[in-house]
């Protein structure tokens, strides 16, 4: 059974991504993040951690986790799955 | 009038079978092509833009190709400078230069000298001071064995993640460790406070790792470390720490490393969290190693490194990819604000040096400035400058599309010695860089563009 509603992960993600120094505005959920490589690591790290689910490299390969919306579907998909 | 694109001249071309793949050194990008695309960017003529008209933005993002007038060579220059001088903070930390081991080829003297409590503090106070300022702060942690103090680097790091967090600036870090107290509690207790990037050497099967890395008093060096790596491969639920497993090989285990990579394949799978590197035991200074002169192996290191590539092709694990990196050869020393915090709280440039390597000029000691008790550092720019030094490539080097990853660095000591620059390509032959795209590949580190054949 999971807990968390849609508002409750997106404000989670937000906190993670303004910790790694990435702040994402409403209108700008589909663009490109243009992360670097090791806050795309932290990010990943700190998603499995807060939201206790493990990601497999079928999301994050080939380029697939580019936007905000990107990352906020994914980490539904997996709480949906855990 | 329609823009014409040409190929990239940073291109590198690998094909295997029916596997189509460039990896552009200076974007850093690995992808995967339909033939079509990789035989006509492979011949550098102006491209067909009608032909590839859906694949040509994606193309152009991953600088695979780029408009024919510009000037890629000013860009590479400019990304060059960005990164040197950029906003990062890069600092090794070494808590002790004492050590649990006795490597028969270690270059370091083992002295039992640990950072003190104030020491401890005063890097915090300079960590709560300067975090803010920067970007994005690396912290790596060397030794001695560095895990001897592991409540200090739990200390320090823990106060780095969260001034890190309070003031959104993402803090990594990386440790070099034998692995003998890595077991699974440390490793999870690090994890926490951001440490997900190791080094761990291991030299081969029991025998020879025993015998070239021994304990200092027991003689379960091996047994600790594979049960330890054993654990956190089958109980750690994070997908992203890094353990890039080393091995340096002389004339005692390099015919035995098939064997140890068959029981490493049999133990991890196809754990892609861990990697495998190997380096050629050679004289790295100090009086140990020549104890052993006559075990170092004798043969060209292409040689060698085409022998290990084969063994490591054949059985199919992964392999560290650092040296596909822009500006792969430079360490932390190369960048402007990077150095070394040192047990007793001396600011030096260099790691290695300290302690004397034989391949090192120790003229100046390689200080660096201080680091105040108030939590200040005072840098001084002027020796600084002797690391940040750029070197205009050679003529022959100019057209080379391992440019970007080589740029002509070189450890500025060894180039103060050699005065030369080494030649990554010759240094470590194609095969070693096609055996790292394919084990990116194999691991999805790709993108794909274009329809598939």
């Amino acid at each position: 059974m999971c807990n968390e509603n849609s508002l409750t992960i997106e404000k989670k993600l937000l906190d993670i991504f303004s910790a790694q120094g990435i702040f994402v505005f409403e209108d700008e959920y589909d663009q490109d993040l243009a992360i670097d490589s090791i806050q795309f690591v932290l990010i990943l790290v700190e998603i499995e951690q807060v939201f206790s689910i493990k990601i497999e490299d079928v999301y994050y390969a080939n380029n697939r986790l580019v936007s905000f919306n990107d990352f906020l579907e994914m980490t539904t998909i997996l709480i949906e799955e855990r | 009038m329609d823009t014409k694109y040409v190929s990239s001249k940073f291109n590198y071309f690998f094909e295997e079978n029916s596997l189509f793949l460039i990896y552009n050194t200076l974007s850093q990008k690995l992808i995967k092509v339909n033939f079509d695309i990789y035989k006509d960017l492979k011949k550098h003529s102006m491209l067909d833009t009608q032909k590839y008209s859906n694949s040509l933005n994606e193309l152009k993002h991953f600088g695979v190709i780029c408009e024919e007038s510009f000037d890629e060579d000013n860009y590479m220059y400019h990304m060059l400078n960005k990164q040197i001088f950029r906003n990062d903070l890069n600092i090794t930390i070494i808590p002790t230069t004492s050590c649990n081991f006795r490597c028969v080829y270690c270059f370091e003297n083992h002295d039992a000298l640990f950072m003190s409590k104030e020491t401890e503090d005063r890097v915090i106070r300079f960590l709560r001071k300067n975090i803010p300022k920067y970007n994005c702060i690396n912290i790596d942690w060397f030794g001695g064995e560095p895990l001897l103090k592991k409540d200090s680097i739990i200390r320090i790091m823990t106060a780095a993640k969260n001034i890190g967090n309070k003031f959104s600036v993402p803090v990594s870090s990386r440790m070099t460790t034998n692995g003998y107290l890595l077991d699974f509690q440390t490793f999870t207790e690090l994890q926490k406070c951001g440490v997900l990037f190791y080094q761990i050497t291991i030299d081969g099967m029991r025998e020879d790792h025993n015998k070239l890395r021994p304990h200092i008093t027991r003689n379960d060096s091996f047994e600790k470390i594979i049960k330890n790596i054993k654990e956190i491969s089958q109980n750690s639920q994070c997908s992203f720490f890094k353990i890039t497993l080393r091995t340096n090989l002389s004339a005692s285990n390099y015919w035995n490393y098939k064997n140890y990579l068959l029981m490493m394949k049999e133990l991890l799978g196809n754990d892609k969290r861990f990697e495998f590197d190997v380096e050629i035991v050679c004289d790295w200074g100090g009086d140990n190693v020549k104890g052993i002169y006559d075990e170092l192996l004798s043969m060209q290191r292409s040689d060698f490194i085409d022998n290990i590539i084969k063994i490591q092709k054949e059985i199919g694990l992964f392999v560290d990819n650092s040296n596909l990196k822009f500006q792969g050869s430079r360490c932390q020393t190369g960048y402007a604000n990077g150095f070394t915090i040192n047990y007793d709280g001396s600011l030096h440039k260099c790691s290695l040096v300290e302690f004397g390597s034989n391949h090192y000029n120790n003229k100046n000691n390689n200080s660096i400035g201080e680091l105040l008790h108030s939590g200040e550092v005072v840098i001084n720019e002027a020796v600084n400058s002797f690391y940040t030094q750029l070197h205009t490539p050679y003529e022959k080097c100019r057209n080379c599309c391992w440019l970007p990853v080589c740029l002509m660095n070189t450890c500025p000591y060894s180039l103060e010695e050699d005065k030369r620059v080494r030649c990554v390509l010759k240094y470590n032959s194609h095969n070693f860089y096609n055996r790292i795209i394919l084990s990116a590949f194999n691991k999805g580190d790709y993108i794909e563009i274009g329809d598939a054949n």
